[in-house]
């Protein structure tokens, strides 16, 4: 057989294979929302699930567990990328750190539940609250986080830094304002990407953050109330742990209609995450690119 | 250890900087005691294979070496010895600019490269420091070729403009010495010719290192030659009579690619 005929077929068995998963990834989350469409409304955001057919409070938990996650996780998993690709580039330390951060990331999520269920709810007594949910999530977000970011400086090439230092600059400064600027848009990528698995993470916060999601008051700021939006010591079901719980051990005649719904609205806030991340990083890039 | 041979000449110029048995060390010994005296407004050029240490005794000079290697004796910059603890080194990079190998410039507008060393250095107004930027890219003659717009990006520049970039960046900060290491072996030979030609306007004013594998080079544009061999100073002589008549046997061999 000649080498030309070879390199075309391999190449369509290439595009076979991309095209096989492509069709297999538009069937399923087509069908889910194909599924779930009709039962998603402007109603059905809005309305708590006490009250009916909704998911307001759920939706809202998600997000505020979100948020917090990502502002307990951000700091820490920027620091130690930064350790680990900077100062650490060469260190035992470092590249022991490394395999316990990759170790960690491929650590079921629901130990990671269990964990924070045994710490925070139990020993630490903080309760089933978005508290405890945000830093069990932050457990579980850390290391893909730090990996992520770990990649984006890594891409920094490091004589941007002998250039700093060169010019009498110290390493730090160097960092803050040439290193981790250039860095910013595989960051942010990285953290978009990582929102959309916490977003849709449901085992490690079955037992931290609760499964009940108590009907909110949109209006109290007051953090201390229970029924405070903010509050952040109260239980708080998200979404995805809603999906499982309508699934377990629902008994409403509406379980299923709901739980098709609630999919619907998971899997397309995670596509604008996605959707989100290339902006952002693309904005960015363009802003100090130019 | 075996005497080995070397031949020093003393410059007549006044001495910018200096060293007095310099050693390095990172796992073993890769610079043996290195007395050498670079002639003010002068440029010399440090030559010798790959691996005989004259790139890591260019790095000692402003400190790069710092917790990398261990650097011992006495740098001297006019009265001062530079390699004690005690010195502010970030100073002392203000005073000694440096050239890298490949064209490091930061990814951002031109302005950027150009003010960010300055900027933390000393405060300075806005116009002169646009002034300062415009001198800066006039003396390594990339004003015209940008036609004054510094908001352009500098990976957007070919290579050489790249690299004269970064020689702008170090003169903004007024330095007294210039360590060039290897500065236009990424380049083409017209890109070359133009670095060159700025180096030779600019020892007017500054004192210039010059690490190069390029003999013709270090012929052409430099007044002394320093041959480094297996970590060793071996020879320091005006360029003219090195490259005429060297007096050790290494060093001839060397520059007729007599070698192995």
């Amino acid at each position: 057989m000649n080498r030309y005929l070879i390199d075309r077929i391999c190449r369509w068995l290439i595009y076979a294979v991309v095209a096989t998963v492509v069709a297999l990834i538009l069937l399923f989350v087509g069908f889910l929302i194909a599924k779930g469409w009709s039962t998603v409304n402007w109603q059905f955001l809005t309305t708590a699930s006490d009250d009916g057919l909704g998911i307001r409070d759920q939706l809202f938990n998600s997000l505020y567990l979100l948020i917090l996650t990502l502002i307990l996780s951000c700091p820490i998993a920027l620091g130690s990328a930064i350790a680990l690709t900077i100062y650490g580039e060469k260190s035992r330390f470092a590249s022991v750190a490394k395999m316990a951060i990759q170790a960690l990331s491929s650590l079921p999520s629901i130990i990671i539940g269990l964990f924070g269920f045994l710490l925070l709810v139990l020993k630490f007594k903080i309760g089933f609250s978005v508290l405890s949910g945000a830093i069990a999530l932050t457990f579980f977000n850390l290391p893909i986080l730090t990996q992520s970011m770990s990649l984006a400086i890594a891409t920094v090439p490091s004589s941007r830094l002998d250039a700093g230092i060169s010019l009498g600059v110290s390493q730090w400064h160097t960092i803050i304002k040439v290193v981790l600027p250039e860095a910013i848009p595989g960051m942010i990528s990285g953290i978009v990407l990582s929102a959309g698995r916490v977003f849709g993470e449901a085992a490690a916060l079955i037992y931290t953050a609760g499964q009940s999601a108590p009907k909110l008051n949109y209006g109290n700021w007051n953090i201390f109330d229970s029924n405070s939006f903010l509050n952040p010591l109260r239980p708080a079901e998200t979404l995805a742990v809603h999906i499982w719980k309508l699934n377990t051990e629902s008994i409403g005649p509406d379980a299923e209609v709901i739980s098709q719904g609630t999919i619907v609205v998971l899997i397309l806030t995670i596509v604008a995450f996605n959707f989100l991340a290339r902006q952002l990083a693309h904005h960015w890039q363009h802003k100090i690119y130019r | 250890m075996a005497p080995v041979a070397t031949y020093l000449q003393t410059p007549t110029e006044p001495i910018a900087i200096q060293t007095e048995d310099l050693t390095v060390t990172y796992d073993q010994q890769a610079l043996w005691p290195t007395n050498l005296q670079f002639p003010q407004h002068a440029i010399t050029a440090l030559i010798g294979p790959s691996g005989s240490g004259k790139s890591t005794f260019l790095r000692c000079l402003n400190r790069m070496n710092d917790g990398l290697a261990k650097v011992e004796g006495k740098i001297m910059l006019g009265e001062v010895d530079v390699n004690r603890p005690e010195i502010n080194v970030y100073r002392l990079r203000q005073q000694i600019g440096m050239l890298f190998q490949q064209p490091n410039p930061f990814a951002r507008s031109i302005r950027f490269n150009l003010s960010f060393g300055v900027m933390e250095h000393q405060h300075i107004s806005r116009a002169a420091l646009q002034e300062k930027m415009q001198t800066a890219l006039e003396m390594v003659d990339l004003w015209s070729e940008i036609e004054g717009d510094l908001s352009r990006n500098a990976l957007q520049l070919s290579g050489g403009q790249q690299q004269r970039l970064c020689l702008a960046r170090t003169l903004m900060l007024t330095p007294d010495v210039l360590l060039l290491d290897e500065p236009a072996s990424a380049l083409d030979p017209i890109a070359t010719a133009k670095i060159e030609a700025n180096l030779l306007k600019l020892k007017q004013n500054y004192t210039i290192i010059i690490v190069t594998h390029n003999l013709e080079q270090a012929a052409r544009i430099s007044d002394y030659t320093a041959f480094f061999y297996e970590g060793k100073l071996r020879e320091f002589d005006r360029t003219k009579q090195m490259f005429i008549k060297p007096h050790l046997q290494l060093t001839n061999d060397y520059l007729s690619g007599n070698f192995g």
